[in-house]
């Protein structure tokens, strides 16, 4: 995975998914409001200003205005008073009911105003009534208690605090909640899309299949409709409908023209005749794709060989409506010789070999050099011959592509991860088989992509 | 008109008709039935009811001569019902036990009805090898295939034929039995119908009526489909088969979870 995102691509890829962030954004708002709304219940301020002035009654100066240090401190001394038990039991009394002193102190805050000497008593409730009283009460019973113990008469109350019917409530405030809100979503919902980016291991794209995989694409072939089907019982048989719908028509869509005439390309330059197809996994194409290449072979007047070597998931029987009491297994395992296994197609210069009986889990070890003695013997008497094959994964795929002239992998642009379609490649290589390109198919054509590319 | 490849149509030979006489009566019913040929099946059980290959084919020519005479427009061929066995694959080739079809490479097969042995898969590959198909005999009847379907679906997929008995397909026969012969037919699970008749009213030829109930429910392309293989069987030519469907006897939520 190439990690240099320039910031276009960026662009490109969190817009083709704002539908995405947008829901993503909307839903995180949505339940933000809800919390502010109905979860949290509106808290309101009540607020004193008191003066605390410089001079005593009789006329002598306190330590010097100058001196910020001791103003400080005296600040923090009265901070101190007014949090003082002395100063908060008799509110508490007074308010009757049944608060601790640690509670009223969690709920007010003492601080000056913008360093001057007026000190801000502010209490906080969730009923407006009781924050105003409770504030006005403390600011009340510090003016007694510093009258009383400091014998002082310098705490005069500025402004009390006063009930307003249309005051706001401090907290929660919706604005500010919505503004995170929608801060929060964008960046998770772009996290998201982000990740799943990097982590997106589909080959949903031609520019995918070289980047990750290395090899060339030899063909596109896009995800075909289903056709209905007028016959009850060869309906469900959707490899042969496929291969047959368009075929009877004598018009084989085009993407199998396309794939058809890269392959020749590719015989015709380096004189292979042995194809083989195989796929990283099970249902990814590979007996369609090689069904339609060999019908497009044999219509343009190549004599043409089809061999279904998936001994064990054997499907080109169905697709051509053939018996398969006879075929590979009964050559490789019974020594059957090979002129009974070919039969003749219901097309003109297509013969086939079907899979035959599928062998038990006991007969299951390939003989590789009656493969290979089969292609040799056939290779005069036939222009090209397509080799269908299991998963890359079972192991008789690299034995047989080992023989082969060529193997092509066909992936699925849905579902083929490219780590897997990597390692198919790998393990074709190292059994000495060239591997011609990549095929790409269920392609879905009109994917967003295209509009950027 | 029909061939019929699996009936107990000789005499005196197994639980078919006791007399020469119930025997012609059943060729009658036959020819109703719209019947040309019949491949005749006596059962083999290995160990308690083997009829000799010599004892069938003698009979046969008897019955033919007879029919001949009649002028009862209907030619029996000889063949075996074969209660599975494991060396059945080296019998079939010593040509001397057991009979095929009418000589043909396929070879009828009772299937046990408690469970599908272990050696089924290795036994119906070497009778392939050796040129021999397998054809499971009345499958909708056999318990094990009536619990677990895909044991059928995969017997197919390694090469078996699967033959249904042509009374399961009508009135005469219990609905759940009906049930799973129609669903066998809808998983393209069934290649053979023919008649198992053993006697004129107990168990009689239902090929038609069968065959009827078929075109009425799933059209003519299957009824043709199912005619056709007979005759192919009949002549020892080789038949092709649709893909059979799973029934996926998984547990719903794994289906949803497809
Ligand atoms: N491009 C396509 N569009 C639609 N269906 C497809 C396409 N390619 C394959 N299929 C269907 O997917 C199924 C599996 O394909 P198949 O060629 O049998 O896979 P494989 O041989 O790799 O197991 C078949 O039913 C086939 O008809
Ligand atoms: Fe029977
Ligand atoms: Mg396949």
């Amino acid at each position: 995975m190439d990690m240099t995102l320039d910031l276009k691509a960026l662009a490109a890829i969190l817009f083709r998914h704002i539908w995405i962030i947008l829901i993503i954004m909307i839903s995180t708002v949505g339940m933000s409001l809800f919390v502010t709304y109905q979860v949290m219940s509106p808290v309101y301020e009540g607020k004193t200003e008191l003066l605390i002035t410089t001079e005593q009654a009789d006329g002598q100066a306190l330590p010097s205005p100058g001196d910020i240090d001791s103003s400080l401190k005296l600040i923090d001394t009265y901070r101190a008073i007014i949090e003082s038990p002395t100063v908060l039991n008799p509110v508490i009394s007074d308010l009757e009911n049944s608060l601790t002193i640690a509670h009223l102190k969690q709920k007010m805050t003492v601080e000056p105003l913008h360093d001057s000497q007026v000190l801000v008593i502010k209490v906080e409730d969730q009923d407006q009534k009781t924050a105003v009283n409770t504030a006005n009460l403390i600011a009340q019973s510090f003016q007694k208690r510093t009258a009383e113990l400091m014998k002082l008469d310098n705490v005069h109350l500025l402004s009390p605090a006063e009930y307003n019917p249309d005051a706001k409530q401090i907290c929660p405030k919706p604005v500010v909640n919505t503004i995170i809100s929608i801060l929060i979503g964008g960046l998770f919902a772009m996290g998201i899309v982000l990740l799943k980016h990097i982590f997106n291991t589909s080959l949903s794209s031609e520019e995918a299949v070289t980047t990750h995989l290395e090899q060339p694409v030899l063909g596109v072939i896009p995800t075909l409709p289903k056709p209905a089907s007028e016959d009850s019982i060869s309906s469900q048989n959707a490899l042969r409908q496929q291969l047959m719908h368009h075929w009877q028509d004598k018009t084989p869509i085009e993407p199998y023209q396309n794939l058809a005439a890269s392959l020749l390309y590719l015989i015709k330059n380096e004189t292979l005749k042995t194809i083989l197809f195989t796929s990283p996994n099970p249902g990814e194409g590979k007996s369609l794709t090689s069904l339609n290449t060999a019908l497009l072979f044999a219509n343009s007047k190549k004599r043409t060989l089809y061999i279904d070597m998936d001994l064990r998931k054997p499907s080109c029987h169905y697709a051509f409506q053939l018996p398969n009491h006879v075929g590979m297994s009964s050559y490789l395992f019974h020594e059957m010789p090979i002129s009974d296994i070919i039969q003749e197609s219901e097309i003109e210069h297509l013969s086939i070999i079907t899979a035959g009986p599928p062998p038990p889990f006991s007969a299951r070890l390939l003989n590789v050099a009656k493969i290979n003695a089969l292609l040799t013997a056939l290779k005069d008497d036939f222009d090209i011959i397509i080799i269908d094959s299991p998963p890359t994964f079972v192991s008789d795929t690299p034995l047989i592509s080992g023989h082969a002239d060529g193997t092509v992998m066909v992936v699925d642009s849905k579902s083929t991860r490219y780590p897997d379609a990597r390692q198919a490649i790998e393990r074709i290589t190292q059994s000495d088989s060239k591997v011609l390109g990549v095929i790409l198919n269920n392609f879905k054509m009109k994917h967003v992509q295209d509009y950027y590319y | 008109m029909s061939v019929d490849i699996h009936n107990h149509l000789l005499w005196d030979i197994d639980d078919g008709p006791a007399q020469q006489e119930d025997a012609i009566q059943l060729a009658h019913q036959a020819v109703k039935q719209g019947i040309s040929d019949v491949i005749a099946t006596p059962h083999f059980r290995l160990g308690y009811a083997q009829p000799s290959v010599e004892a069938i084919k003698e009979r046969t020519k008897q019955f033919n001569k007879l029919l001949a005479a009649q002028q009862i427009p209907l030619t029996v061929h000889s063949g075996m019902e074969i209660q599975l066995f494991a060396d059945l694959d080296t019998a079939l080739n010593t040509n001397e036990m057991v009979l095929s079809l009418n000589g043909s490479p396929y070879v009828l097969i009772e299937m046990p009805t408690t469970q599908i042995p272990h050696y089924i898969e290795d036994l119906f590959f070497n009778m392939q090898m050796r040129g021999f198909i397998p054809v499971i005999a009345h499958a909708e009847k056999n318990p094990p295939f009536q619990k677990n379907p895909d044991q059928l679906v995969q017997l197919i997929e390694k090469g078996a034929l699967v033959q249904i008995s042509a009374r399961s397909l009508t009135h005469h026969s219990q609905r759940s039995v009906r049930k799973f012969a129609n669903q066998l037919i809808q998983h393209r699970a069934v290649h053979l119908i023919a008649s198992d008749a053993h006697h004129v009213e107990k168990r009689p030829f239902l090929l038609t009526t069968a065959y009827k109930a078929v075109r009425k429910t799933y059209g003519l392309s299957y009824t043709a489909y199912f005619k056709k293989n007979a005759r192919l069987v009949l002549n020892g030519q080789s038949l092709f088969i649709h893909p059979p469907i799973p029934f996926n006897t998984r547990k719903s939520w794994q289906v949803f979870m497809k």
